[in-house]
């Protein structure tokens, strides 16, 4: 409470509804508000994709391979000649979705072995090591031993990228719980009578997910690139699937000949993390500025 | 709501001259005039004017305690005087700021360097924010002795042994070798202290120094500063929510209440004779320890929202006497009897 | 006041922590005392005296590594984990920081339905109204009642913290320096608050503070800690005014007093705390003590009844020697009639 340089918590009132306040943040943070329309359109044009497009993906053309932007293919055409803006368009939609998939998988199970770390104590060292072999393992080696046992394709990806992704959240959960458990709020719940259970779901959880959020939403860059990776290696689905590692991996061969066929989705991945990233980045300052007022 | 100064009547300056002429202190310069202080904040809803229209003298010797409760702007207002503000959301909007006849506010940053912990000091309350907890205490007290005077270390390190000494810390030549966190609170405040007072500075700044202090240690550490006012003939500027340690330790008091000095004048009069109904709300609230009361008096209401604050008068939205006159226009702080003023249109109360 | 049974006994109680390499803290080390019903028991010392590692074994949030608490005659150490979170809405805790104290996501209504809920203490359908009556009662409104901790002020908080200790309709209020946070007003207004509903609903206090003064105002017995130990318990006012240990009388004289004019008698204590995981034989008070020879070095001093059922009991081998200790408080000045006037203008006496 005391902060003594600045001690202003009784003079400035606090606002109605905290929906608000980050509301608040988030519209004078012009850059990422920006970003955040920008994703909303991939979204949408994820979701509505087929929409989008009248060619079909997966349709192959021998006569128009290697075609490079023109009126007709707006992006070209890869190697099989199939369309890359629907192609791109698919593989945005597969890569945000086993994205998603696999941070939602990983930071679940992070946080429960977090949480419960921070809470009972003779569990903590137990699960934090447990942590720390895990985080011990690079991605591209989970992706390769889940391949390697139950061949490619874009679960083994998301499963590995959940993996991988348990660790560090574990960690933020903790770190937060920890923060959680000493407050007297908590002390007060248990005086009440309260069981473990209700403690860890109301008190404990709930003041832990914001830590766990702005963690995640900076993660999740990153994980769509391990994605792309991954399946730039092969672990992911074999063609014709439209994943955009794949097709930047496809494309490797013509990077002379026909760059578009490489570029283009690499330059989507591009986009996407950056996007991901700024807002990420943003997430922090708009659930927990550190800002002085 | 800004109220400028009604331009001062023949009678108020008659007052004045009357007051000058009272004041029981010698006829030398006061090391710090503060003059119509005014400081804003900037939050994330736009600017607030924490202190304003502020005035005070510290002479040497003497000490003035600054009171007042969370939010009224005491802690802002010796900030500004350091200008320790908060970059960029803490400017000093208005006033002048006098040490030893230089204008503080006029200085550059660089020339401030060469003011703070030479010429003024400030103490705060934490000690253990205040510490490094990676150097010595030696090593601390050493740089703050060398940002200001070029000193051989052998003999650096006999004056930070002499400090430590004259502050009470026992078997210094220890000491100075230990870390912060090596030492208890109280010990800690005494290193801070120390460290503030090195360079011999005409003015020591302490805000809330005890606070977080046990009550026998917060009663050596003002015994202490008691010692030091008087052996190095400093001002002491003292900051406090405490009414006891106001009236142990002041020879002047000033009360704030939202950004504004609602009261002024010697500690005698204060207490016996305070002239402000905030200051008699204060002092009425408090539990006696001298016998059990039936139910504490209160001051009813909350403290104002200094984005939105009340017309006029700031205290007239609580006060049991307010006026039609109280809610239109601010009280200037005026003569009450000699150097006592008080910002209320009633007074006299009594 | 006296006759009934206490609502609280505590024996013998001591933690010890274990600490690698050095010898065990005494954090708490052998206290006793009781509790009556209807009655305020203000537990006071400075830090590292062991006030809150007391405050939470007898809350039963720590185990104790000695002695017991019984809670109307029952050993709280002795029972079931489920026995014993029922058994919990009888004696509550009102916390010092109001900024800690309240969970940030739950509105003030949801914090306080959740003992109602978990006690049973009323039917579902009639948690609303209840609640609105608890908020009434420490004065609050109903709406309020839908907002977060975070939009009221350390006052309000504190009061929200009070009406989810009453939930419970508790017996026994450990009450952790509820007003050191708050500003001097509003501690007032809580302070009275406290004494009002003890007068309504008649549950017993412990109250942990260092402030002196406010020990005076709300209390019946003070029992002074020092170190894990008492060295002194009685009735308000003879602790007060006639306090028999020299660390009470050190204490006393250390606390500023808010009238310029009374005197500053200072006992100047000797040195600091020591090290908590320092061995000391004796008393523990004898290295700062300006009366301590070899006795109080040599032998632990036992609190000892001074004589008389209303005086207090005191632990120290030369109390009887000691000077008669005058703070030179008696002598209350009269407040000039003009303050007293707008005193009484600003808070009227209730109906």
């Amino acid at each position: 409470m005391t902060d003594q340089n600045v001690a202003l918590p009784a003079l400035v009132p606090a606002d109605a509804s905290r929906g608000r306040q980050l509301l608040r943040r988030l519209l004078r943070d012009k850059i990422a508000l920006f970003m955040l329309v920008l994703l909303v359109v991939i979204v949408l044009a994820a979701v509505f994709a087929p929409f989008l497009t009248p060619f079909d993906p997966y349709r192959t053309s021998l006569r128009s391979r290697n075609m490079p932007p023109d009126l007709v293919h707006w992006l070209g055409t890869d190697e099989q000649g199939r369309d890359l803006v629907a192609r791109v368009l698919f593989g945005i939609r597969l890569t945000l979705a086993s994205g998603f998939t696999s941070l939602f998988l990983g930071g679940f199970t992070g946080t429960i072995i977090g949480v419960t770390a921070a809470y009972y104590k003779r569990a903590d060292n137990l699960l934090m090591r447990a942590m720390d072999v895990l985080l011990s393992f690079p991605a591209i080696l989970l992706g390769l031993a889940i391949a390697g046992i139950w061949g490619p394709g874009t679960w083994g990806i998301i499963f590995a990228l959940a993996i991988s992704t348990i660790p560090p959240v574990a960690r933020v959960a903790r770190a937060a719980a920890l923060g959680v458990v000493n407050q007297d709020y908590l002390v007060a719940a248990r005086a009440l009578g309260l069981g473990d259970f209700a403690i860890l779901h109301r008190y404990v959880l709930r003041n832990c997910a914001t830590s766990v959020l702005v963690y995640v939403t900076l993660r999740f860059g990153q994980v769509i690139l391990l994605g792309a990776s991954l399946s730039f290696l092969g672990l992911g689905a074999p063609p014709p699937s439209a994943e955009l590692g794949t097709m930047v991996s496809q494309g490797r061969s013509l990077l002379f000949t026909a760059p578009h066929v490489a570029l283009v989705p690499c330059f989507a991945l591009f986009l996407i993390v950056l996007v991901l990233n700024v807002l990420g980045d943003a997430a922090r300052d708009i659930f927990d500025p550190k800002v002085q007022q | 709501m800004n109220m400028v100064d009604p331009k001062p009547t023949a009678a108020i300056m008659a007052a004045e001259s009357a007051a000058m002429a009272s004041e029981a202190a010698p006829a030398e310069e006061p090391l710090l005039r503060v003059n119509r202080l005014r400081t804003s904040i900037a939050t994330e809803r736009g600017r607030m004017t924490v202190v304003n229209d502020v005035s005070f003298e510290v002479r040497a010797g003497r000490t003035l305690c600054i009171v007042g409760e969370s939010g009224c702007g005491k802690s802002i207002t010796s900030l500004s005087v350091m200008r320790l503000l908060p970059k960029p959301q803490g400017r000093i909007d208005a006033g002048n700021i006098t040490l030893l006849g230089r204008d503080l506010t006029t200085l550059t940053e660089h020339q401030m360097h060469a003011v703070r912990g030479h010429e003024v000091s400030i103490v705060f309350q934490e000690p253990m924010t205040a510490l490094n907890p990676v150097y010595t205490i030696g090593d601390q007290i050493t740089e703050a002795l060398l940002a200001h005077e070029r000193c051989g270390r052998h003999e650096a390190r006999s004056r930070v042994i002499a400090a430590l000494r004259e502050v009470g810390i026992p078997d210094p030549e220890r000491r100075i070798d230990t870390f912060p966190h090596e030492l208890s609170g109280g010990m800690r405040q005494r290193v801070v202290i120390a460290m503030a007072l090195i360079c011999r500075p005409k003015l020591l700044i302490a805000d809330e120094p005890t606070t977080a202090l046990d009550v026998t240690v917060q009663a050596q550490i003002l015994e202490l500063f008691r010692q030091l006012r008087d052996s190095h003939r400093m001002g002491l500027m003292l900051i406090t929510h405490d009414l006891g340690v106001v009236a142990e330790m002041a020879d002047d008091v000033m009360v704030m209440y939202a950004g504004r000095v609602v009261e002024s004048g010697p500690v005698a009069s204060i207490f016996n004779n305070p002239q402000h109904p905030y200051t008699i709300g204060l002092l009425g609230s408090l539990p006696k320890i001298t016998e059990r009361q039936g139910r504490l008096s209160i001051i009813p209401g909350t403290v104002p929202n200094l984005m939105a604050p009340p017309s006029g008068c700031c205290f007239h939205p609580r006060c049991p006497l307010s006026t039609e006159r109280c809610v239109a226009d601010a009280p200037p702080l005026a003569v009450v009897r000699g150097p006592h003023r008080s910002a209320c249109w009633l007074a006299p109360l009594d | 006041m006296r006759d009934e049974a206490p609502i609280l006994q505590v024996q013998d109680l001591a933690r010890h922590y274990a600490m690698r390499g050095s010898a065990a803290v005494k954090a708490v080390d052998g206290v006793s005392f009781d509790i009556a019903i209807g009655e305020t028991l203000a537990l006071v010392g400075e830090s590292g005296c062991g006030k809150s590692t007391l405050a939470r074994m007898i809350m039963a949030l720590d185990k104790p590594t000695g002695g017991k608490v019984q809670f109307q005659g029952t050993d709280l150490s002795r029972l079931s984990a489920r026995h014993l979170n029922r058994l919990r809405r009888k004696f509550q805790i009102i916390f010092q920081d109001p900024y800690s104290s309240l969970n940030p996501r739950m509105t003030v209504h949801e914090t306080l339905a959740e003992p109602l809920r978990l006690h049973r203490i009323v039917p579902a359908e009639a948690i609303a109204g209840r609640v609105a009556k608890l908020l009434e009662c420490v004065g609050l409104t109903t709406a309020q009642g839908g907002r977060y901790p975070h939009e009221f002020s350390g006052g309000q908080r504190q009061r929200i913290g009070i009406a989810r200790a009453l939930a419970c309709e508790p017996q026994l209020i450990v009450c952790d320096e509820p007003v050191s946070a708050l500003d001097v007003s509003v501690r007032a207004q809580v302070l009275n608050l406290l004494q009002d509903l003890q007068n309504q609903f008649g549950f017993s206090y412990l109250f942990i503070s260092h402030d002196l003064s406010v020990v005076r105002h709300i209390s019946h017995r003070v029992a002074v800690m020092y170190l894990g130990r008492l060295v002194e318990i009685g009735p308000t006012e003879n602790v007060f005014e006639r306090p028999l240990h020299p660390y009470t009388q050190a204490l006393l004289s250390a606390i500023p007093v808010a009238d310029p004019d009374v005197p500053r008698s200072r006992i100047a204590l000797r040195g600091e705390l020591p090290n908590p995981t320092a061995q000391l034989s004796g008393c523990k008070f004898a290295p700062r003590c300006a009366y301590a020879d070899g006795l109080c070095v040599a032998e632990v001093p036992v609190l000892e009844d001074s004589g008389g059922p209303t005086t207090s009991a005191v632990a120290c081998h030369h109390w009887r020697e000691l000077a008669v200790f005058d703070r030179g408080l008696k002598q209350e000045r009269e407040m000039p009639g003009y303050m007293a006037d707008i005193i009484a203008r600003m808070s009227p006496r209730p109906a």
